[in-house]
């Protein structure tokens, strides 16, 4: 193949575009994500991907959708969705979409949580929307290990400490730790919290005095959350 | 360029992006709205990448569930409405699709032919000029690499489905993608 003219030299690195469109697996993507989730610069890359290639989304073709699905949409069940909690395992095309571009912030729900135990993926990522909607921290937990890395994001305001919680089905926030007051925080989930931890769990930041909350129950407002997906 | 097709896409945008808004409210009649301005095209991203129908409707109507929890999120500065509802229908099958691990053969029927033929008229004047651009841009490129990464794209597929797709190596492939995809990023530009 040396000869092809379209084949000379190394490959350029389009690792941005390549799990924008979705081509990557394994250690291939995770490593991906990882990188979206370390590096500002490299996820907004992912997201000029997504926006660049949009016009792609005009080349398929429309098919009628089956009446039976606007049905299930329609009447009760489009109550359901915002009570619900639990979802499938949502891989990491769609994590890396939350990190870069679409964030919910949960309500938590009444229904029972997947197991973790049930779960293929080592990482565990969430995208921490800020209630101002100003911006999207990503946190990422290897669960293997359990460490848990949240770039920098100096939420806190002066005087003040950030600090984390997880809030799975039963809707009672755990503290998992505080944030670091400048820089990137960085902290080893003992095994008992990381068993509570499963896609669907929402992770969610609030403002308390220096060195955490007295109560431990979250007693200032939340400045941002999100849920954790697989990925 | 003709003004009445941006002027009505200008319009049908506009409609879309409120009735996103009212459904980030909890508005149920907006939501349906929604459904009836874009389930034709999610259902077409939807059918073409999971390859059967059952599948593809049990996709579509996650979809929607996702679409009625998240439409308060959506930005209208940052993405348009039509590409940020394709990309959750599109990636969203793609997770189905692998997270069972089988990959159709083949598009079914009615999905199948995306525009690798000429497109027709009215897919092309709804075309906004970013659209355009990156049309022409993939034109321009080597048919081989073109031809990857409109299937890549139109099929959700990972890069050894796509070598074993083409009956080419993996290194191969991926050096066409990549060379492709480096030479669009230069003629599509960053904006």
């Amino acid at each position: 193949m040396t000869d092809d003219p379209t084949l000379g030299g190394p490959d350029p690195d389009m690792t941005a575009a390549e799990l924008a469109i979705g081509l990557l697996e394994g250690e291939e993507r995770a490593a991906a994500l990882r990188r979206v989730l370390a590096d500002p610069a490299y996820a907004r890359e992912v997201e000029q991907w997504r926006h660049r290639l949009a016009g792609l989304f005009d080349d398929y073709r429309d098919v009628a959708a089956p009446p039976s699905v606007g049905a299930r949409i329609a009447a009760p069940a489009a109550d359901a969705p915002r009570a619900r909690n639990a979802w499938p395992i949502v891989a990491l095309a769609m994590a890396v979409a939350a990190a870069v571009a679409f964030v919910f912030v949960s309500r938590p729900g009444p229904a029972p949580l997947p197991i973790p135990v049930a779960q293929p993926h080592r990482l565990m990522v969430a995208s921490l929307m800020m209630t101002d909607k100003s911006a999207a921290v990503p946190a990422m937990i290897d669960m293997t290990t359990g460490e848990m890395s949240i770039p920098s994001a100096d939420m806190a305001p002066a005087g003040k400490s950030a600090q984390l919680w997880m809030i799975g089905g039963d809707g009672v926030p755990k503290p998992m730790g505080l944030l670091a007051a400048h820089g990137a925080s960085r902290m080893t989930l003992a095994p008992d919290q990381r068993r509570l931890l499963a896609a669907g769990v929402t992770l969610a930041v609030s403002v308390e005095p220096v060195g955490g909350s007295p109560t431990g129950k979250p007693t200032g407002p939340v400045i941002a959350a999100g849920k954790l997906s697989a990925a | 360029m003709p003004d009445r097709p941006d002027a009505d896409a200008d319009a049908a945008r506009a409609t879309l992006i409120e009735a996103l808004r009212l459904t980030g409210n909890e508005d149920r009649s907006a939501f349906h709205d929604v459904y009836r301005l874009t389930s034709a095209k999610l259902f077409g991203i939807c059918l073409r990448i999971c390859g059967e129908r059952a599948g593809a409707e049990d996709v579509l109507h996650e979809v929607y569930l996702t679409i009625w929890k998240r439409a308060g999120a959506f930005e209208p500065g940052r993405a348009s409405p039509i590409s940020w509802l394709a990309t959750i229908a599109r990636n969203r099958a793609i997770d189905w699709v692998r997270a069972r691990g089988v990959r159709p053969t083949r598009p079914i029927e009615e999905a199948g032919a995306v525009a690798d033929d000429a497109p027709d008229q009215l897919a092309l004047a709804q075309r906004d000029e970013m659209s355009r651009r990156l049309h022409d841009c993939l034109d321009a490129l080597d048919e081989r690499q073109r031809d990857a990464i409109r299937t890549a794209f139109f099929d959700g597929v990972t890069y050894a489905e796509l070598a074993q797709a083409k009956g080419v190596p993996l290194g191969t492939m991926k050096s066409w993608v990549r060379r492709g995809l480096m030479q669009l990023k230069g003629c599509v530009g960053d904006d």
